[in-house]
């Protein structure tokens, strides 16, 4: 088992108990967007995967977003947030949906203004000499998300040596997983979310969206997206930035050609499924509003 | 101390610098160390960034290796975290670095950028050599694929991996190879070929791309920049480093040399401090006074003298003012001289006279120094030294110099061979001669010759002897008088026992030698008369009586005493009277005999003692003869003075048979015959002595009468002559005694004079008036007031006047309705006070009235002065009234004088019509006697007169 692309999940990650407590009631609160509407669970449900299930998510006034939007489980082990990697931490992306027109469409300003009124005032006082600000609602927020993470899912047992924790398939689903090239991209501890590539290397995608190209301009970065990761990638459909699937399988299919440009049989594919379905880890204690 | 405080203050300023100093490199060494220890953190970061830049250089080495690009990824995040604390550090320490930073922020961006780019092209590399190798052993497996193609495949591989290896190899040969395959491909209609092409295709774009990469991640200067900031933030340290190790080394060396300085000022103050107790010690133990105040005048040192000097433990008087020892004889004005002086800043010089805590005196001599430190007043010190013995004794120099000098006694200082050194002026005032004549001569030029050689040589051996004489010398004055001379040598010995000086004090005898003489005489004799005195007299008749009784014969002691002479001396004065004794005493001479002792016993009596007689009888003619002699009227200036005297005469052994009973004897004779009418002779009788036992009897039962209610009031009625009617009536008092039976007032109220019961008896009488007279008031009768009698010697009573109204009050009687009753002997006894009480008692409303008027001495002129309102005739006036007699003339007169002057006239004792009918035609006011009433009690004055 020496030297595996993959390593397990930590068990737990440090965090400050008052500020998680605050950042939790304001990822249910939609006292955050604009109309009292959509709260962060709005769109990750922490009950399905961390994610809504949906190609994309609506935001206030039932508006359609334009890309999917991933799950918040361990999205603390991402190298960096949104698919085009724009923020370089959780707190830096929790303010992205807050003052996005389409999702919670309302400004710092608005939402400091509103807290201000409401028990958070305390809530805040009692934790930040300065009060209520954007950086500490996002500091809160942040530091709840700390928290909501999947550890000991069979994989992660399996690699810190219960060799019983996987069937044989799910191993022989593995040890395709790595020979056929995936774990050159999705590796390290969140199997993905440590680097960037691009959509489509052997076949174009008809991507819509340009990707990192979008932050750095550079022609080199076009469809370049932050490789997600495969922790709960059977709960976190649809798949892609896109949300171009919702089957597993096919999205296996979809990487294998578009990505490794190979042909991995139907075999080889449901193996690698029934690898990744072993990828689903405990969900934490602390995710009822 | 000036030099001492000036010493203190450069210390602490000293020390305060050096402190300073030490401070100032306590503080420099922190900051080195602080930026040494900042560097050093801040180094160590750089150091970090080199090494995670380094390994993410090393990183682009790895192409078509796998890695785990979590651990890029927590390189990546690390450089950024450093640097961001680097960033903000660096801001504040070493601000020209910013530009650097920048750079240093915006190349790491790129190169992260780079590496994210390589990371993708790095990933798909690897899958794609893998797949490569994969295929192309497919292929060479694969039997249905030509040679050429197997062949051009194994080619195409080995000069890809070529080309990932090194950059030598072309690109375009590869591609041309890539073209053929692909022909071959097309042509065979082989899925694998093509997909070989495709894959070799993508993989030489990947390796060129990450070739183009990796260059670009390894040109990038980041590694530099981070090399030049660590250059930089060393070049500052070392900056300021060498700065503050120039700051500490400059101020090390000056705190060395303060240090030094400290060093040498603090021998410096040992040495003064050394001089300090050495001066301390002096100051102690000076036999000066040493007192320190501060500029409050408080004592805040004194010195040991000054305990011992003044009594006071240095305790007791610091925080005092040092006047606390002015004494009361301190002249006020010196201090005001001090203080001008001390005021001007002034030393002060002079004498103080303080006082000790016994409050004995102590004489100062002082200077008082105002102390200033740096131009400010600080202390004031006294120096002062105790020369009380010096004064002491220049006072007794000066007062043996006065005694010296002023003494009467002669004094005569010689040298060891009696040559004169100094006389004094009483020498020169007994002998006549002036030091300048005699100094240096020796003394024998004195000696009279009343004292022979042998005298002298008996002088000297006892002088040298005993190194004293004593003596009487008879000297000769330079008038050639002879001085008796009471003389005390003295011999003088100076420290070693020699002989250094004689002395000798003379008491000129002249003077004594006269007046001893004098003053023998004067002893026996009567300086007025030159007759015996009674010291003689007793001497004289001890002995008398002695040779008397030895020789049995008899001896006889008259005690003559003239009458009325009183009345000479005060009314014609002392000298009159002097002369008129002196005639009376040669008199007394020339009808004696020269045998027979007379002595004068005092004022104007004189005691006879007639010895050898041959009967009693004998003695009567001699005072007869006395008395004849003494009829003669006197003459002296204008005035022709009759003196009679009564005679007393006491026979021993029949009267007595010592020196007093025979003088008490014959004294008490004399008063018989004073009593008897005077002029006259009486012998001493028996009943003279019974009387005097008579009035001792009286004497004892008075004391005990006002207890024992023996005393009682009757009253005598005053009526008006004109109307025979009740005007006013006297009270006079009654005495019933158990054992003597009725004493007559006449008897007792002497007594009761001569004991002092007058007082007490004094008020019973004026109490019982005053009831007695409010009854009779209230009884209707017309009596006016009423006469009570009142005692000369109850005027020495000081509340007299007051004891009296409150007695009024209590009887609710008015002092109008009272007249006090006075003797005339009291008028003419008493002085301008008691006149002055009399007017008094009148102020207050009292009646003053004169009892038997006419039996004294008291002169119509007295009369006019007297406060008086009624004047009674005494009753041996009344007695006398007859056709043609001399007294009915005497009460014509007092009544036509008593009228002038307005006074009330009262006779007493009528006892006859023809009497009362005179003295109503003699216009007398009022009468008393029996003919009108006896005195009676209370009761029957109501019962009569109602």
């Amino acid at each position: 088992m020496a030297s595996e692309p993959i390593t397990p999940l930590p068990q737990t990650v440090e965090v400050n108990y008052a500020k998680v407590k605050l950042g939790k009631a304001l990822f249910f609160d939609p006292i955050l967007s604009h109309d009292d509407t959509v709260s962060c669970a709005t769109c990750h449900n922490l009950e399905e995967g961390g994610d809504d299930g949906l190609k994309f998510s609506f935001g206030i006034k039932g508006r359609e977003g334009t890309i999917n939007a991933p799950t918040v489980y361990n999205a603390y082990f991402n190298f960096r947030q949104f698919w085009d990697g724009r923020a370089k931490d959780l707190q830096e992306q929790a303010a992205g949906p807050i003052e996005n027109p389409i999702e919670m469409a309302s400004s710092f300003k608005e939402v400091v203004a509103k807290l201000r009124k409401s028990e958070y005032k305390k809530l805040f006082d009692a934790i930040y000499d300065d009060g209520i600000t954007k950086q500490n609602i996002t500091d809160a927020i942040a530091e709840y998300e700390k928290t909501l993470i999947t550890p000991n899912s069979r994989f992660d047992k399996y690699l810190r040596g219960d060799s019983k924790a996987l069937t044989q398939e799910e191993k022989e689903g593995y040890a395709l997983f790595k020979s056929k090239g995936c774990a050159s991209c999705h590796h390290g501890e969140n199997i993905g979310g440590n680097l960037y590539n691009k959509f489509g290397i052997f076949n174009e995608t008809n991507s819509e969206w340009l990707g990192r190209y979008n932050i750095t301009h550079k022609e080199r970065d076009k469809y370049f997206f932050k490789v997600p990761s495969l922790r709960n990638v059977a709960r976190t459909a649809p798949y892609f930035h896109d949300g171009r699937t919702y089957d597993l399988k096919e999205a296996v299919e979809i990487m294998s050609q578009y990505q490794l440009g190979r042909h991995i049989t139907k075999e080889e594919i449901s193996k690698i499924v029934a690898f990744l379905k072993s990828l689903n880890g405990e969900l934490p204690k602390n995710i009822e509003p | 101390m000036i030099e001492k405080f000036k010493q203190t203050d450069r210390t602490t300023f000293i020390l305060f610098i050096f402190i300073l100093f030490v401070f100032i490199m306590f503080v420099t060494g922190y900051k080195i160390k602080e930026g040494m220890s900042h560097y050093a953190l801040q180094s160590n970061k750089i150091t970090t960034l080199q090494l995670i830049d380094k390994e993410l250089y090393s990183f682009t080495f790895t192409t078509n290796k796998f890695t785990n690009y979590d651990e890029i990824d927590k390189q990546e995040n690390k450089f950024h975290q450093i640097l961001k604390r680097v960033s903000s550090d660096l801001q504040k320490y070493n601000t020209d670095t910013s530009v650097l930073l920048k750079d240093i922020s915006k190349n790491f961006q790129k190169k992260v950028e780079d590496l994210e780019y390589f990371k993708a092209q790095n990933s798909t590399l690897i899958n794609s050599s893998h797949f490569l190798f994969d295929l192309q052993r497919t292929i060479s497996d694969a039997s249905e694929i030509s040679l050429q193609a197997k062949n051009l495949t194994n080619e195409t591989l080995f000069y890809i991996l070529r080309y990932a290896s090194s950059d030598y190899i072309d690109k375009k040969i590869i591609d041309k190879k890539l073209n053929k395959l692909k022909i071959i491909a097309n042509n065979e209609k082989k899925q694998y070929l093509y997909t070989f092409y495709r894959h070799s295709k993508v993989m030489l774009q990947t390796l060129q791309s990450l070739k183009e990469v990796s260059q670009e991640i390894q040109i990038n200067p980041l590694y530099q920049q981070i090399e030049m900031l660590k250059l930089h933030i060393t070049r500052d340290y070392e900056k300021s480093l060498q700065y503050q190790t120039w700051l500490l080394n400059t101020f090390f060396f000056f705190a060395v040399f303060i240090l030094f300085a400290l060093i040498l000022s603090h021998l410096e103050s040992i040495k003064i401090k050394k001089e300090l107790l050495a001066f301390k010690y002096a100051v102690e133990h000076s036999d000066n006074i040493v007192v320190i105040t501060d500029i409050e005048r408080k004592i805040i040192y004194v010195n040991e003298t000054f305990e011992k000097a003044t009594g006071y433990k240095a305790k007791e008087v610091l925080g005092e003012n040092p006047r606390i020892l002015k004494s009361d004889i301190q002249d006020e004005n010196v201090y005001e001289e001090l203080n001008t002086k001390l005021a001007k800043g002034e030393k002060w010089d002079g004498q103080f006279i303080n006082k000790r805590k016994d409050g004995t005196i102590l004489y100062e001599k002082a200077s008082i120094v105002p102390v200033f430190i740096e131009g400010k007043l600080v202390n004031y010190i006294a120096l002062k030294l105790d020369i009380t013995a010096y004064i002491e004794k220049n006072k007794k120099l000066v007062q043996a110099a006065t005694v010296f000098e002023n003494t009467e006694e002669a004094i005569i200082i010689a040298d060891a061979e009696g040559k004169v050194v100094s006389v004094n002026r009483a020498f020169t005032n007994i002998y006549g001669y002036m030091l300048k004549q005699i100094q240096g001569k020796n003394l024998s030029f004195l000696q009279s010759g009343a004292q022979d050689k042998y005298f002298y040589e008996d002088l000297w051996n006892q002088l040298l002897k005993n190194g004293i004489w004593k003596g009487k010398l008879v000297n000769i004055s330079s008038a050639g008088e002879l001085i008796p001379v009471w003389t005390t040598i003295k011999q003088i010995t100076n420290d070693k026992g020699n002989v250094a000086n004689y002395t000798a004090v003379q008491t000129d005898l002249r003077e004594l030698e006269t007046s001893q003489k004098k003053a023998d005489y004067l002893a026996y004799h009567d300086a007025l008369t030159e007759l015996y005195n009674r010291t003689h007299f007793e001497e004289y008749l001890f002995h008398a009586l002695a040779v008397a009784r030895r020789n049995q014969t008899i001896l006889a002691v008259l005690f003559v005493d003239l009458d009325r002479f009183k009345i000479i001396n005060d009314t014609l004065g002392h000298d009159i009277g002097d002369e008129v004794l002196q005639g009376v005493a040669s008199r007394l001479k020339a009808t004696l005999r020269d045998s027979d002792f007379i002595s004068r016993w005092g004022g104007d009596e004189f005691v006879v003692i007639l010895e050898n007689l041959e009967s009693a009888s004998d003695a009567a003619i001699v005072a007869t003869n006395i008395i004849k002699n003494l009829a003669e009227p006197i003459k002296i200036n204008e005035h022709s003075l009759v003196t009679t005297a009564s005679v007393g005469i006491a026979i021993y052994p029949e009267n007595g048979e010592d020196v007093n009973t025979l003088v008490k004897h014959a004294d008490s004779a004399m008063y018989f015959a004073k009593e008897t009418g005077k002029n006259n002779v009486r012998y001493y009788t028996k009943k003279l002595s019974q009387n005097i036992q008579y009035k001792l009897n009286i004497d004892m039962e008075l004391r005990s009468a006002l207890q024992n209610n023996e005393f009682h009031m009757v009253f005598q009625p005053q009526y008006k002559l004109s109307t025979n009617s009740i005007f006013s009536i006297e009270a006079l008092i009654r005495w019933q005694n158990p054992t003597l039976g009725n004493v007559p007032p006449d008897k007792f109220i002497p007594v009761a004079e001569e004991n002092g019961v007058i007082i007490t008896l004094g008020y019973f009488v004026f109490e019982e008036s005053c009831k007695a007279f409010k009854q009779m008031h209230q009884s209707n009768t017309q009596i006016k007031y009423i006469a009570i009698n009142v005692s000369s010697l109850q005027f020495k009573e000081p509340n007299l006047l007051e004891n009296f109204l409150a007695i009024l009050k209590r009887h609710n009687v008015k002092p109008s309705e009272i007249e006090i009753e006075i003797t005339e002997r009291f008028v003419m006894e008493q002085t301008v006070a008691s006149m002055s009480i009399l007017q008094n008692f009148r102020d207050h409303g009292f009646k003053i009235s004169i009892d038997d008027f006419g039996t004294g001495y008291s002169s119509m002129s007295y009369l006019k002065q007297l406060p008086v309102d009624t004047i009674k005739i005494d009753k041996s006036f009344v007695d006398g009234i007859a056709q043609e007699s001399s007294d009915n003339i005497v009460i014509e007169a007092i009544i036509a004088l008593a009228k002038t002057l307005g006074y009330t006239v009262v006779s007493e004792g009528i006892e006859t019509e023809e009497q009362e009918d005179f003295l109503s035609k003699a216009n007398c006011d009022l009468g008393q006697g029996y003919l009108f009433s006896k005195p009676v009690r209370c009761e029957e004055i109501m019962e009569r007169f109602h």
